[in-house]
């Protein structure tokens, strides 16, 4: 799923205080998997938010709606009515969400409640952890089903720096595991380690936002 | 004899000398004089020195300029890449510029994570977008590509070959240990010339991750230095232990810093020992030495071990 | 709830939320209110704490309660186990939340007993308004009077 989280409360106090009656949308995909963006922390967010601005003295209505998806035209269109009547929006979607309401519901500011920062897979309860970096030119079938784009700190393609903890963590964070030290673990298990001492050759970026913004057509698809 | 390159530590390995090399940390600021001082304390001491690039992630004048200070100083740099900061133009750009300026030697490494900022010593630049479009085995292929066939990465030629002593980090005793040794064997496939390894203190685990690279035929395909830290105190060797990945002390060693009447002693004592059973190690053909921060050590250091004057090669 | 601006003049308002297993059997009441020493208490029974979300209990303080407390289970007899561990969680990260927006954390409470006697919850409410007198009346509710 996309991952977002919440922006300092601090920071959207100042955005929304100017404004008379505010819509803060959410999205019931992605963001509601991470528990950034869905409807429940929708309700949570504008309680908080009310409360907030008006300790600050900011006269400020919040109105709430919740889309099945932000990124899709159709779901956007749900929101024309409220959009009309509000002076502002707060999108808790990723970016793709926020885009697409400020793109309909232009000239009408749009702001971002979130930041969005990974690709994740739900570890367990209350635990995200990031599995892909929508790199282009995917390596996973080399490297025995573990992403070292994503998941090494570094992004490495032939092993491990010499950062490995004791542990067979990451240099860089103590609980994160050191994806080369899985990466060549599993490839023991498999009897192929030799597949690893093949050298990979730098990487082609340009399928990734290193070549541009990303923009494709399918024919078939196009009406 | 026939030498790639020609530089001063490519001739010294050629001919079958123990190679010393010693670093020197650029300065956090833009002061030549400090890279000069450093310098006139070095002078004479090792086969080549070692210019870190903003190591620990922490701004430093730049290697290129501080290895260029040192050549002018009479000191043959090892000039320090990683791929943290710089995209493969960028270090194809400035490979060209270090050779232009006479730089002949190259490290190439990974580098640390900017979240690294001096071990928290520093505020760093936690917040810096990192590079890391290549890897330190793919940024050695690059070097060979510029020095073997006068060609860039993407194929373009350049108009005349850049031609480099190529230099690798090992850390033989990382997790996962057992690959560490391929990992090797990928360097010097790549290219890698010659090898600096993390810091030595665990002589013993050492000689067997040292015996498995020659038992794959790998120490006589590239030179392998050993690395060396100058303990200071019985401190310092606790926090590499627990803190520096690749970093293994016994804790022997520990207990003798601890219990030393004069640890500055003890610490060099300590190194001349490393030293010793470096040179005992048919797979090692040098040393390479740091003293953090005190890099005035490091003269009599060399002398004790036996290893002035420095050969003259040329 | 029509003259809250009265209450507040009289005292705190203060909500207890409490797992069934909270009350005793006897007086088992899905709802009620009670006037006492220095504050108004509302009382709600819920099935169990772990069923109390994060958004309903900030909606309370938003609609101008001056503390919520909520009455769980001890964590060993919890029927559903886990279910007032998961309140007390909720409760911090709620108090976290507080603390952000500049409102004191301890406006919301938790404590654990079973098969309290209605007078002994109010005696629990009294502790929570004690805790909250020295900050004043909720924001929220010097609002709505303005």
């Amino acid at each position: 799923m996309i991952f977002a989280e919440w922006k300092p409360i601090a920071e959207l106090i100042e955005k929304l205080k100017p404004y008379k009656k505010v819509l803060l949308a959410g999205c019931a995909t992605c963001v509601a998997e991470c528990a950034a963006g869905g409807e429940k922390e929708v309700e949570t967010l504008a309680p908080l938010l009310r409360m907030a601005l008006q300790k600050q003295g900011h006269t400020v209505e919040i109105v709430t709606a919740t889309l099945d998806k932000q990124c899709e035209w159709e779901f956007v269109e749900q929101l024309a009515e409220q959009a009309a009547e509000v002076d502002a929006i707060m999108s808790v979607a990723c970016g793709i969400g926020v885009q697409a309401l400020a793109e309909r519901f232009d000239p009408k500011p749009v702001y971002p409640g979130v930041n969005t920062s990974a690709l994740t897979i739900r570890e367990e309860a209350g635990l995200w952890a990031g599995r892909c970096a929508a790199c282009g030119d995917c390596v996973l079938g080399e490297t025995f089903g573990y992403c070292p784009i994503a998941r090494c700190a570094k992004s490495l393609l032939n092993g491990p720096c010499g950062g490995t903890r004791k542990s067979g963590k990451c240099e860089v964070n103590e609980d994160v595991d050191c994806i080369w030290n899985l990466i060549v673990e599993r490839a023991y298990e498999r009897g192929q380690i030799e597949s690893l001492a093949e050298p990979k050759r730098t990487k082609n970026w340009s399928n990734s936002g290193h070549g541009g913004p990303k923009r494709v057509i399918r024919e078939d698809l196009r009406q | 004899m026939k030498t790639l390159v020609g530089s001063n530590l490519e001739r010294v390995l050629a001919e079958g000398h123990f190679a010393v090399t010693a670093e020197v940390g650029p300065p956090r600021g833009p002061e030549a004089e400090v890279v000069k001082k450093k310098a006139g304390i070095l002078r004479g001491v090792a086969d080549a020195y070692n210019v870190t690039d903003n190591q620990t992630a922490v701004v430093r004048m730049s290697s290129i300029a501080a290895s260029k200070i040192l050549l002018q100083e009479g000191l043959e740099p090892v000039m320090q890449i990683v791929c943290r900061d710089r995209n493969r133009i960028a270090i194809q750009s400035d490979l060209l510029g270090a050779w232009a300026l006479g730089m002949r030697n190259v490290l190439c490494l990974s580098g640390d994570h900017q979240s690294a900022g001096a071990g928290g010593k520093l505020n760093g630049h936690p917040g810096a977008k990192n590079v890391y479009d290549i890897d330190s085995i793919q940024l050695i292929s690059v070097v060979k590509g510029l020095r073997d066939e006068a060609v860039q990465d993407g194929g373009d030629s350049i108009s005349s070959a850049a031609p480099f002593f190529i230099g690798a980090a090992w850390t033989p005793l990382g997790p996962p240990e057992k690959f560490r040794t391929i990992r090797l064997a990928k360097k010097i496939n790549a290219g890698a010339d010659f090898i600096q390894t993390q810091a030595v203190y665990d002589i013993k685990r050492f000689s067997e991750a040292v015996r498995r690279a020659e038992d794959m035929g790998l120490a006589e395909k590239t030179a392998i230095l050993a690395g060396i830290i100058i303990p200071r105190s019985a401190g310092m060797l606790r926090y590499m232990n627990n803190n520096v990945p690749g970093i293994e002390v016994p804790d022997e060693l520990i207990g003798r810093m601890k219990d030393a009447a004069d640890p500055h002693e003890e610490g060099i004592k300590i190194t001349l020992e490393l030293i010793d059973a470096a040179r005992n190690l048919s797979g090692i053909k040098g040393v390479h030495l740091q003293a953090i921060e005190a890099e005035g050590l490091l003269p009599d250091v060399i002398k004790a071990a036996g290893l002035l004057p420095r050969p003259h090669v040329y | 709830m029509s003259n809250r601006a009265e209450q507040a003049k009289q005292g705190l308002e203060i909500v207890v939320l409490y797992c069934q297993h909270g009350i005793c059997d006897d007086a088992k009441a899905s709802a009620w209110s009670q006037d006492a020493e220095g504050m108004y208490v509302r009382a709600v029974m819920m099935p169990c704490s772990s069923k109390l979300e994060v958004p309903y209990i900030l909606k309370i303080l938003e609609s101008g309660a001056d503390a919520v407390e909520i009455v769980a289970c001890p964590e060993k007899s919890c029927k559903l186990l886990t279910g007032s561990l998961r309140a007390e969680r909720r409760v911090e990260y709620i108090r976290g939340l507080l603390e952000k927006i500049g409102y004191a954390p301890e406006r919301v409470g938790i404590s654990r007993k079973l098969a309290q006697k209605p007078d002994e919850l109010i005696k629990i409410a009294g502790t929570r308004a004690d805790a909250v007198r020295s900050l004043g009346t909720n924001p929220m509710k010097t609002g709505e009077q303005q």
